[in-house]
């Protein structure tokens, strides 16, 4: 039927649908009537026109998450950024693509959200909303940043990271790396002299990232117990199970204030490419 | 186009960059938008600007309101959002025109997005932010609280037939960072013994900048969808330092630091491919295929001059040192996932991934002065991971959905070392170390009707040679979520377990960590009246073996352990009233606040941030931090309203250096459009 006939009868609709992303086929002119407009995603209207019923053309509230989901990835499954859909963890919860879009009534204009992202994603994601009231996170409820730099809702591939099994959301950055060496590319190496858990375990072997009430999004708040907890020379651990070197109170007695800041002589944390011991 | 949305652009582009408006992030969030679309010559146009002028009045430890909150006084541009569409999709140079500012110009944290746009021709978005905070770890370097870290992050990509089969991707990304660097030089005595003020910590002038150049293409044909893209980053360090006495508070260095002069100067490379196909819509069988390989080089080089006088010393130690090194990266991965819908209730998935990472390097040290040495270092470290899942999702009723999952990973960690002094060569072998984790998991989605919504998951996995003692080894997850959902009125409610157990002959870790909250939410359209309230409990109890340092001889019996707890309560609420049909009322109130260890609080938990008891170490951070707000919007015209903001920040904690702080912060803005 094509989409001028719709307007006859829903023109608030329509006039909203020209300022909405997927007007442009329309504008376009080049794909066929069931690729574009209203019918590319409410399917033929020629029985619902001729007996005004509203039951006989696709309406999506009635549709499961799932069902949902498949009118929308007709058209976006081949999209660079929603390849790994089908296993997000959106997708395996029964959480559907109009549960953060909305295509009608869109509070953001480019990806057609439904609200503020931030706020979309605290409405399920409550632990998550109060770690961004801490008083160390990332900026994100000032508006520096939002979840998406980090994240992929629509799925991400397999770990490149740690065990490999988790983060099944975590976005990754440019060479498959964790999201945080796009911020923090100094952190990503490749270092002379590593420090190992940078590269094998990534960033939350010591740091929480969304929010901590530790400075630094430190997983502890003393930084000494945070280094001794690793670094306790127990066999079997490390990069050649040999366990993870513990200092000596020879050198280290952390009976002087000094020591227990070990980060005043192993400045250079993340690796180091003049020292071994990370200066 | 015309002249009068042109007109609209360059008075928004006049209202951001006007000197004046020193532009910040508003304290409460702002819904409202001023103006509602309206036709310009075939373009529809909508714009919002809030602008005012923010005050702060902070007290305490202004370094850690700084280092946390940052806002200060003056103008701002809260916040800005212009659109201009056109009417029916075919302007001569531009269909869409999107400018979406928040904080602009001198907000601590600033963010701009842009995008332009001509169907079938071309697509820009353009993103900018700015970020402003001190760094903040007073326990770890005194004097770094007044130190002002920025940082400056760009993103522009240009897509040229965007609605076409066939795409070019063109991109570039900024990505710049200025403040303080840290760093200590370590006299080197390695047949000597220790003493402290052999070590010493400076700091320095640190400028850090990456950019990212990338192009690429997308071609959809044959029912499938291509994608090739190149990235080449460029990643640049000045690390340098020559004035020591600027820094008069570094006094943890035993002996001062009489001259500095270092430099060190860091170039890296990195480029990376990514390459993938994948099936184009949705099929009974589809695949995606993925390869990424990204090189890298990085060269260093440090030069230092350094003189340092001992107590009692008649003249100053100097050393210069000069260390040459590189290290290269190779990183290979590949991801193939085949996903099959047999029928509608099925969805399984086999996702297998590959990644390979070989890093290596050398160096050499030169140091007159003190000693003289001549060091060569060769580090090796590759990485070799398998990784396995297959999930898949059924869906017996409408209702109901079932979901499992097993998830296998192999990870190989091979190492090598080698130190050669003019008098002797140390080497460490190549040695390869294996590492396998597989986990199952399960869950369950209700949607029984009613607005009922749940979700239960279960995960359980072992992994047999774990890196760190506080790696997964025998680990479980549970969760859950529900929520109702009855016309304006949303309750939900979650709880997640991860449980941890690291077990050793000599010592065993475990942690737990635990969140469970509810959050009840009644929004009334008729009214606008919006209240929102969540509590969280965030716990998390570890403990596990260290050293114990503080012992007077070094033994296996004299290891000690580690325990950390805290209990961390948050609150949320937030109210939204219109009492009237011209003044809209927001109000909150927000408290994270830790018990520290909770009920075994050790002794002297109230001074320091540990406490030794034995040979047990316990931290804690107990602290509060909360902040209230409100925030009245009194509309004057249609598209004009007053704004009058407040909120307050306080931050507590209860330690011999105390740095608590409160903060009141307000403004008075109007939001118009034009």
């Amino acid at each position: 039927m094509g989409s001028a006939v719709c307007q006859g009868c829903h023109p608030t609709v329509w006039e909203a649908f020209t300022r909405n992303p997927h007007f442009r086929s329309v504008a376009m002119e080049n794909q066929p009537p069931e690729r574009t407009g209203c019918e590319g995603c409410h399917g033929p209207a020629f029985l619902h026109i001729l007996n005004l019923d509203k039951e006989q053309i696709v309406r999506f509230p009635p549709l499961t998450p799932i069902e949902r989901q498949r009118r929308c990835l007709e058209c976006h499954a081949g999209d660079f950024g929603k390849m790994h859909v089908h296993r997000s963890a959106h997708l395996t919860s029964e959480v559907g693509c109009t549960s953060c879009h909305s295509i009608h009534s869109a509070h953001e204009d480019s990806a057609l959200l439904s609200g503020q992202q931030r706020q979309l994603c605290y409405s399920c994601h409550q632990e998550i909303r109060a770690r961004f009231d801490m008083p160390f996170k990332h900026r994100v409820n000032e508006g520096a940043m939002e979840c998406t730099d980090c994240h992929n809702p629509h799925g991400a591939p397999v770990a490149t990271w740690g065990g490999g099994h988790s983060a099944r959301m975590v976005a990754q950055a440019l060479g498959n790396d964790l999201p945080c060496f796009r911020c923090h590319p100094d952190k990503r190496g490749p270092f002379l002299h590593p420090h190992p858990p940078v590269a094998l375990e990534g960033c939350f072997s010591c740091h929480e990232p969304h929010g901590s009430t530790n400075p630094r999004l430190l997983n502890r708040p003393t930084p000494f117990t945070l280094c001794m907890e690793c670094h306790s020379d127990i066999a079997g651990f490390g990069v050649r199970a040999g366990g993870i070197p513990g200092p000596t109170r020879w050198t280290h007695n952390l009976s002087d204030p000094a020591f227990r800041e070990c980060l005043h002589c192993h400045a250079k944390i993340h690796g180091s490419n003049t020292h071994t011991l990370l200066r | 186009m015309t002249n009068a949305p042109l007109a609209a652009i360059l008075a928004w582009a006049v209202a951001v960059t006007l000197p004046v408006a020193r532009a910040q992030q508003p304290v409460t969030s702002t819904a409202e938008e001023a103006g509602a679309p309206r036709r310009l010559d075939g373009y529809t146009v909508s714009n919002s600007v809030e602008m005012g002028y923010r005050f702060a009045q902070p007290d305490g430890d202004l370094d850690l309101y700084r280092a946390s909150v940052n806002y200060g006084n003056g103008m701002r541009l809260f916040n800005g959002r212009l659109r201009v569409h056109s009417v029916d999709g075919k302007g001569r140079f531009v269909d869409e025109f999107a400018v979406r500012s928040s904080g602009a110009v001198s907000d601590p944290y600033q963010s701009h997005d842009f995008r332009v746009a001509k169907n079938g021709l071309y697509r820009y978005d353009g993103q900018v932010r700015f970020m402003r905070y001190h760094n903040r770890l007073a326990s770890l370097w005194l004097g770094e609280h007044g130190l002002r870290t920025d940082r400056a992050l760009h993103s522009h990509d240009v897509v040229l037939r965007p609605e076409s089969k066939f795409r070019v991707l063109v991109g570039f990304e900024r990505n710049r960072r200025t403040g303080p660097g840290f760093g200590s030089g370590g006299v080197e005595q390695p047949f000597d013994g220790f003493e402290e003020g052999r070590f010493l910590r400076y700091r320095s002038e640190l400028r850090q900048a990456n950019n990212q150049y990338r192009a690429g293409i997308e071609a959809r044909f044959w029912g499938l969808a291509l994608s090739a893209r190149q990235a080449i980053n460029r990643y640049e360090e000045h690390d340098e330092a020559s004035d020591a006495s600027r820094w008069p508070t570094l006094a943890n260095n035993v002996y001062p630091i009489e001259t500095i002069r270092l430099s060190i100067p860091v170039r890296r490379s990195t480029p990376v491919t990514t390459l993938s196909v994948r099936t184009d819509s949705e099929r009974v069988v589809g695949f995606v295929l993925q390869y990424v390989y990204a090189g890298g080089q990085r060269n260093a080089m440090l030069t230092e001059e350094l003189a340092v006088r001992a107590a009692g010393a008649l003249a100053a130690d100097r050393r210069e040192t000069a260390v040459i090194g590189d290290a290269n990266q190779r990183l290979n991965s590949g991801q193939m996932m085949i996903v099959a819908t047999p029928t509608p209730r099925w969805t399984i998935t086999n996702t297998t991934a590959f990644h390979n990472t070989r890093m290596d390097g050398r160096s050499s040290i030169v140091e007159i002065g003190f000693d003289r040495e001549e060091v060569l270092n060769f580090e090796h470290l590759g990485v070799r991971r398998l990784s396995n899942a297959s999930e898949a999702n059924f869906r017996p009723t409408r209702q109901v959905s079932l979901y499992g999952a097993y998830r296998a990973s192999s990870r190989q960690v091979s190492s090598s070392a080698v130190t050669r002094f003019p008098w002797a060569e140390f080497s460490e072998e190549l040695t390869s170390v294996d590492n396998s984790i597989r986990s199952g998991s399960t869950g369950v989605r209700l949607l029984p009707g009613y607005g009922v919504r749940a979700s239960f998951d279960f995960e359980i996995g072992r992994a047999d040679r774990p890196l760190t003692p506080l790696s997964e080894r025998r680990f479980r997850n549970e969760s859950a979520r529900v929520r109702w959902n009855s016309g304006g009125f949303t309750a939900s409610g979650h709880f997640r377990n991860r449980i941890n157990d690291n077990p050793t002959s000599l010592l065993a870790y475990s942690g737990k960590s635990r969140s469970r909250g509810v959050q009840a939410s009644w929004a009334d359209p008729a009214s606008a009246f919006v209240l929102d309230v969540g509590y969280n409990l965030i716990s998390l109890d570890i403990s596990t073996g260290i050293l114990n340092l503080f012992a007077a001889s070094d033994s296996l019996s004299e290891r000690g352990r580690a325990v950390y707890a805290s209990r961390i309560h948050n609150l949320n609420v937030a109210l939204r009233a219109a009492p009237h049909k011209r003044v809209t009322v927001d109000a909150g109130y927000a408290l994270t606040k830790d018990a520290g260890v909770g009920g075994f609080r050790p002794r002297g938990a109230t001074t320091a941030r540990f406490v030794r008891d034995g040979a047990e170490v316990v931290s804690s951070l107990p602290m509060s931090y909360r902040s209230p707000r409100a925030r009245v919007a009194i509309a004057i015209r249609k598209s004009l309203s007053w704004n009058l903001g407040w909120q307050y920040y306080g931050y507590s904690e209860r330690f011999a250096g105390d740095q608590s702080y409160r903060a009141h912060v307000g403004y008075s803005s109007f939001t118009f459009a034009f």
